[in-house]
């Protein structure tokens, strides 16, 4: 069962585990090499494989690979598979039992917008991902706690264009400086505008609180959300 | 009472008045858009399928060495794939070359000893995951002999202190932990200078080890892969992650050093580092992974540097006593300046890990006012604890401006007026900026003896102003190609971003040089392109500028003598306007530019300026009020406002956004931020972001910036550096003495010092 | 993080039954739990991790006539939102409020914050630097080391340091009830004890529920150095019971939160500027601070007033 999806539907939904994606790199939104349209490409997905993690082998089902662990490597943790419903698409991706979601977003999805390392221990916010519409740390919450939540990274939101208004209020407020907290911050930045419309400067810097920005970006975001949020209430 | 500054602009267009893009807003940077979605790749967020981890044992010591006794259970270990120790012959040797801006070292990378807790030594494991990594590590077989550790650079000045490094002072006739003999400097007779004073006073000045703070712990990523040119040598081209920006490719430099492999077997893997500010301490891990990944056939591996692990940089300690005289007037007369200056762990560029020294002697701060009697002595002294690195901020200039501070307190001054009445230059720079400041802060309004002001909350108020310098980054030349294909101007750059947009500033004075539409002007990293010496930071990113204008203004005149015989013209008389060919004498002449072909030029270059300013040009003011609660001890910074001569603005946005970043620092490091070791054992403890306090949104004060335009400065049209002059936390302490009248002597201005200074607690050092 | 196995719980009891068969730790929002795993600062790592996430009918906010009956699983933001806890329970909501940051109150929860360790940062150096008090060691490092973030209060069982649950003195100041899957405990009782947790649960002990009894008013003060993130340095609570007596408990000054009975006396006239002075000074008429720590009295001393202060 191969199918061929087109380059924002992958974006949205992430790689596969074991198939290495090149040029998930760039969304195409004013990217380097040019527009949108001249990035499109196609990425063809396969059926779901198991790898060792240990020597690489590839089993097809789960059962398989536990029996290649109690044969090949006994007293080795075996690998879970988990359906991960990333930016509307579900999959199935390879973790292990103790692997963040940022981990996890990282190794097994491609999708590293919001599996920024800052600090890894909650915080710095850089790995914020929305959970239900809701920020959470992606390296507080476990990958295989996630099954049947709908999560929402940064590149989800790029690839909405009713978010568009947001990304261009972030590009020209400047709210990146050194751009690594960015992605994290603007997750944050579509849950202020879904929970308060019309935010005010105190609100957003309240939401924003557990965002660290070293490069002190911080009134940038306000102008920016609150410029979107005008934006997206003008029906832009 | 100042002098006034006489110079003259260097180099072509440098007075331009007729800007059409240069100066203006909207215009968003090239790299935003992948910032802001995520699409943007940090070194941390590469992967390949098959990376394998690399982790050191790391020194649970002050200082210790170590003793590798066995591992060979941590090589049977399932998903283990290498162990090397530090007696491994390859890996011992490097880096087996020093370039000439390493100032000492050629130790091993990887040695039996640890200068600090966390330190890597004694063995490095390769394995499937972090989780093997540690189960290796956990499995060697090791003996830690525990060493004496110093943590205050005050107490490696102190007689009989045990000596770190001796290899340090290889002349002998230096004793005790000095690196080299400590500076002096001075300037007419300071014992007749007292003489001559109406007051004499003492002021005392230090700051603990600050960390900058680098977002992005430095993961290094590396592997090996086919050529992709195909060279006949037939080797791999070494991919891997760059993370230092000064000098450039760092990691790529170091790999070569270590490797020994040619310098253009090296490819950048991403144009993105994350914010680095004049945090230059290279890792280990920059040299390890690619021998690792090489000795491993070429096979990716992630070099983990942890968060914890990443706090082993910080701007060092300082501590200054200075003996000021002064005049009724205000004006000093005398200045005999001590100041015992921090070596980390790693004393400076090339050794282990590259720790940076701060070269100019700290006098440079006092040497700009017209005190004519100055004797300054500094000392740098070797400690534990971490590698230390620069400094963004002008520290020399703390203890100046803590003088004029003493000078407004003895004489119930305004500390503004005591500015002007010292610093050496003032016009027309100063003076701009003092005005503006004054103006939008409403000093005049605000200003009041210290302790006399109580806000309805019960608070006192305080402020405080202080002057700095900017800095035209006048060291290295700046070397700028700019093609011309198809109607567009392209500028290939391999500086990773650091938080600046040099790129973008660039961008900006060679299409306002050239005449091109700014989106005709495509300025582009190019991992592949090997040259260095472009922008980076604040200050030699608007350095850069200068030399982007040059290359423009030849790749114009190149384009137009090819050009105008297409238009049956001379080539003075035709002009490029929004990307096309025009004729003067009739504008509805024209024709694209891109028809002329490619035309190519380089400029290599800098403006006229030295490294370090002894007469300052573009200054800057920085007001500050804060509000302190007497029962707590807590202060709260209100506002800053800063008045800042950018000589010429070029990208307003990012100008403002460096004054926003660099006094969010300031204020942090102000009131919180320092790092905390245990003195009984050098443990670090608080290497975590919830001990180590990054200021976060609703700590940011209100920031008012005020822009001041002389053309002062030596980049284009007059532009100067930005950020690094408000990176001192100094200005709020002075603040704080406005409100309770009295001087905190150390950073940070935490409750405990506050209480103290107040009087309601007693505590020890 | 090394490798565990990974449980969901249908059930509390079933939670519990589980954990008591191996070496296992809960977990639920884990903010706090994930952090003490990556650092493995804890004596031994567990096998297993049983999510109580999946628990149905734990996390609601519920009024049960004279007292706010809260799920161990509802979150701090919830709480903090909570109509009925603003409402009744003022102080607790306040103090959920000043928790951490935003995004760590949308997933933290009531029964985890509770149940949190200590943030001494000598018990959380990783891989155990330090073998202090708590963990069995026979020695405080705090005590002879950088001891400014710690007890004001003197020690407990030789451990100095401070606690750092925000929603501790509120709970008991207002006289909380805390049900697990064995007993209820009053929570001035719940986190007296030493060792690794900062609690009395056994190891296969579930917090289930929290029992606030309503009061007319109650506040709750934070002192931290910045606005957001940051645990306590001190925090403080105070609520006017039914009977019209006070009841004031402080955070961050002693091993535990602590009831300062020496400061209701001096308020049981009733509060004026003046008691509030004299019971913030009745207060910590008893510290024994360590050198570093000293400073704490007076931010302690403060809050005691302002926290007074809110009640008048």
């Amino acid at each position: 069962m191969a199918s061929n999806v087109s380059r924002r539907d992958f974006l949205k939904g992430g790689g596969l585990a074991g198939i290495t994606i090149a040029g998930v790199a760039s969304l195409g939104v004013g990217s380097v090499l040019g527009t949108e349209e001249a990035c499109a490409a196609t990425a063809t997905m396969t059926e779901f494989v198991y790898t060792c993690p240990v020597c690489g082998q590839h089993t097809s089902d789960y059962d398989a690979l536990v029996k290649h662990f109690d044969g090949t490597h006994p007293g080795a943790a075996v690998p879970q598979a988990v359906a991960l419903t990333i930016n509307g698409t579900t999959f199935m991706a390879q973790v292990e039992p103790q692997w963040t979601l940022r981990e996890t977003l990282l190794y097994a999805v491609g999708l590293t917008g919001n599996a920024k390392q800052m600090c890894d221990r909650g915080a710095c916010g850089s790995c914020s991902v929305l959970i239900d519409g809701v920020p959470a740390l992606s390296c507080s919450v476990l990958a295989v706690e996630c099954e049947g939540r709908q999560i929402e990274t940064s590149e989800g939101i790029a690839a909405d264009p009713a978010y568009r208004p947001l990304f261009e209020s972030y590009v020209k407020h400047d709210a990146s400086q050194c751009g690594y907290c960015t992605p994290g911050h603007l997750t944050v930045a579509k849950y202020i505008l879904t929970k308060y419309g019309d935010p005010s400067a105190d609100q957003i810097r309240a939401e924003l609180a557990g965002n660290i920005c070293r490069c002190g970006t911080y009134s940038r975001h306000v102008a920016a959300i609150q410029e979107a949020a005008a934006s997206l209430k003008g029906g832009n | 009472m100042g002098e006034t500054s006489v110079w003259e602009l260097e180099g072509r267009n440098q007075e331009r008045e007729d800007f059409k893009i240069v100066g203006t807003e909207g215009h968003p940077g090239r790299q935003s858009w992948d910032m802001a979605s995520g699409a943007a790749k940090f070194p941390t967020d590469l992967h390949r399928e098959g990376t394998l981890v690399a982790m050191a044992l790391r020194c649970p010591f002050g200082r210790a060495r170590v003793k590798v006794k066995d591992v060979s259970k941590a090589e049977a270990l399932e998903g283990v794939r290498l162990v090397v120790t530090h007696e491994d012959e390859e890996i011992s040797e490097m880096p087996r070359m020093v370039p000439s801006w390493f100032e000492f070292g050629r130790s091993p990378l990887l040695s039996d000893e640890a200068e600090f807790e966390g330190d890597e030594c004694g063995v490095v494991v390769v394995a499937i995951s972090e989780e093997v990594c540690k189960d290796a590590l956990s499995l060697v077989e090791v003996e830690w002999e525990v060493l004496p550790f110093i943590l205050d650079a005050r107490d490696a000045a102190k007689p009989g202190a045990p000596i770190l490094r001796p290899e340090m002072n290889p002349d002998s006739n230096l004793t005790g932990n000095t690196f080299g003999a400590p500076i002096t400097w001075e300037l007419g007779n300071v014992e007749e200078g007292f003489k001559e004073a109406d007051h004499i006073e003492v002021i005392e000045y230090g700051r603990q080890m600050w960390s900058q703070f680098r977002p992005m712990p430095p993961a290094y990523f590396a592997y090996w892969d086919d050529d992709p040119w195909g060279n006949p040598d037939g080797n791999k081209i070494g991919y891997v992650t760059n993370h230092a920006h000064f000098p450039s490719n760092g990691p790529i430099v170091s790999a070569y050093l270590g490797a020994g492999t040619d310098m253009d077997k090296y490819r950048a893997l991403s144009p993105y580092m994350a914010a680095r500010y004049c945090d230059f301490v290279e890792k280990r891990g920059a040299q390890f992974a690619p021998v690792l990944s090489k000795r491993l056939g070429g096979v990716p591996i992630r070099y983990i540097q942890s968060r914890r692990e990443s706090f082993d940089a910080a701007v060092p300690q300082s501590f200054f006593t200075v003996r000021i005289g002064f005049k009724k007037d205000g004006t000093l007369c005398a200045v005999q300046s001590k100041n015992i200056h921090q070596v980390g762990a790693r004393g400076g560029y090339g050794d282990k890990t590259h720790g940076h020294l701060v070269l100019p002697a700290n006098a440079q701060g006092f040497k700009s006012t017209s005190c004519p009697n100055i004797h300054s002595e500094m000392g740098y002294y070797v400690t534990n604890g971490a590698c230390t690195t620069a400094d963004p901020g002008k520290d020399h200039w703390e203890p100046v401006n803590l003088a004029f501070a003493k000078i407004a307190d003895t004489l119930d001054m305004p500390i503004s007026d005591v500015i002007m009445k010292n610093v050496k230059v003032t016009a027309p720079s100063l003076e701009a900026c003092m005005a503006a400041g004054k103006q939008a802060f409403g000093w005049d309004e605000k200003w009041h003896l210290p302790g006399k002001r109580t806000l309805a909350d019960g608070r006192l108020h305080g402020i405080a102003c202080r002057s700095c310098w900017s800095m035209t980054w006048g060291m290295i030349s700046y070397n700028i190609n700019l093609r011309m294909r198809e109607g567009k101007v392209y500028m290939p750059y391999q500086e990773s971003l650091i938080g600046t947009y040099w790129p973008d500033a660039a961008q900006m004075v060679i299409a306002e040089e050239t005449g091109m539409k700014l989106e005709d002007v495509v300025v582009y990293y190019a991992g592949h392109y090997p040259n260095w010496n472009q922008g980076d930071a604040a200050d030699r990113g608007s350095t850069c500028t200068w030399a982007a204008k040059e290359a423009a203004i030849d790749l114009k005149r190149k384009i137009c003598e090819v050009g105008c015989t297409y238009l049956g013209a001379e080539a003075d008389e035709v002009d490029i306007i929004d990307s096309m060919l025009v004729l003067k004498a009739d504008p509805s002449v024209q024709m694209p530019i891109g028809a002329t072909g490619q035309i190519a030029t380089g400029f290599c270059g800098k403006p006229l300026v030295p490294f370090q300013n002894d007469v300052i040009r573009t200054m800057n003011v920085d007001f500050c009020e804060v509000a302190v609660d007497t029962e707590t001890g807590l202060v709260e910074i209100l506002d800053y406002c800063s008045a800042h001569d950018f000589g010429k603005i070029i990208r307003p946005s990012s100008g403002l956004g460096q004054l926003e970043n660099a006094l969010t620092m300031a204020s942090g490091r102000a009131l919180r931020e320092e790092l905390v070791w245990d003195e009984g054992t050098g443990v670090l403890l608080n290497g975590n972001m919830y001990d180590y306090k990054v200021p976060t949104a609703l700590d940011q004060p209100e920031i008012l910036t005020v822009p001041v335009e002389t053309r002062c400065g030596g980049g284009a049209y007059g532009s100067t550096g930005v950020a690094h002059a408000h990176c001192d936390g100094g200005l709020v302490g002075l603040a704080i003495q406005n409100a309770i009248g009295e001087f905190i002597p150390m950073l940070p201005y935490t409750p405990d010092k506050v209480l103290e200074a107040l009087g309601k607690i007693s505590q020890g050092r | 993080m090394r490798n565990f196995s990974h449980v969901d719980a249908a059930s509390a009891k079933e939670a519990s039954s589980n954990a008591s068969k191996s070496s296992a730790l809960f977990i639920a929002g884990g903010t706090d739990l994930l952090g003490t795993l990556k650092d493995e600062i804890l004596p031994s790592y567990p096998e297993k991790v049983i999510n109580l996430k999946t628990i149905g009918g734990m996390d609601g906010i519920r009024d049960e006539g004279g007292a706010v009956l809260i799920g161990a699983l509802a979150k701090i933001s919830a709480l903090a939102e909570s109509d009925l806890a603003i409402a009744h329970a003022t102080a607790l909501a306040q103090a959920c409020e000043k928790v951490a940051s935003p995004t760590i109150r949308n997933m933290a929860t009531i029964g985890g914050n509770i149940c949190q360790m200590h943030r001494c940062w000598y018990f959380r150096v990783p891989d155990n630097r330090f073998a202090c008090r708590r963990k069995g060691g026979n020695y405080c490092p705090a005590r002879i080391g950088d001891n400014r973030y710690h007890s004001i209060y003197g020690e407990q069982d030789g451990c100095y340091a401070a606690s750092s649950h925000d929603t501790a003195p509120a709970l008991i100041a207002l006289g909380a009830t805390i049900s697990t899957t064995k007993r209820k405990l009053a929570a001035e009782d719940f986190f007296v004890i030493n060792g690794i947790r900062s609690n009395a649960l056994e190891a296969d002990e579930v917090v289930t529920e929290i029992s606030v009894p309503k009061a007319a008013k109650s506040a709750f003060q934070k002192f931290a150095l910045r606005k957001s993130i940051d645990f306590p340095l001190v925090n403080c609570a105070a609520a006017r019971l039914g009977d019209d007596s006070v009841c004031i408990a402080l955070g961050g000054v002693y091993p535990s939160p602590v009831r300062i009975q020496a400061a209701e006396a001096a308020v049981a006239g009733g509060i004026t500027e003046a008691s509030a002075q004299s019971a913030a000074d009745a207060a910590v008429a008893e510290c024994r601070p360590l050198p570093k720590s000293g400073y704490k009295v007076e931010i302690a001393r403060a809050l005691v007033k302002r926290t007074l202060m809110e009640l008048k």
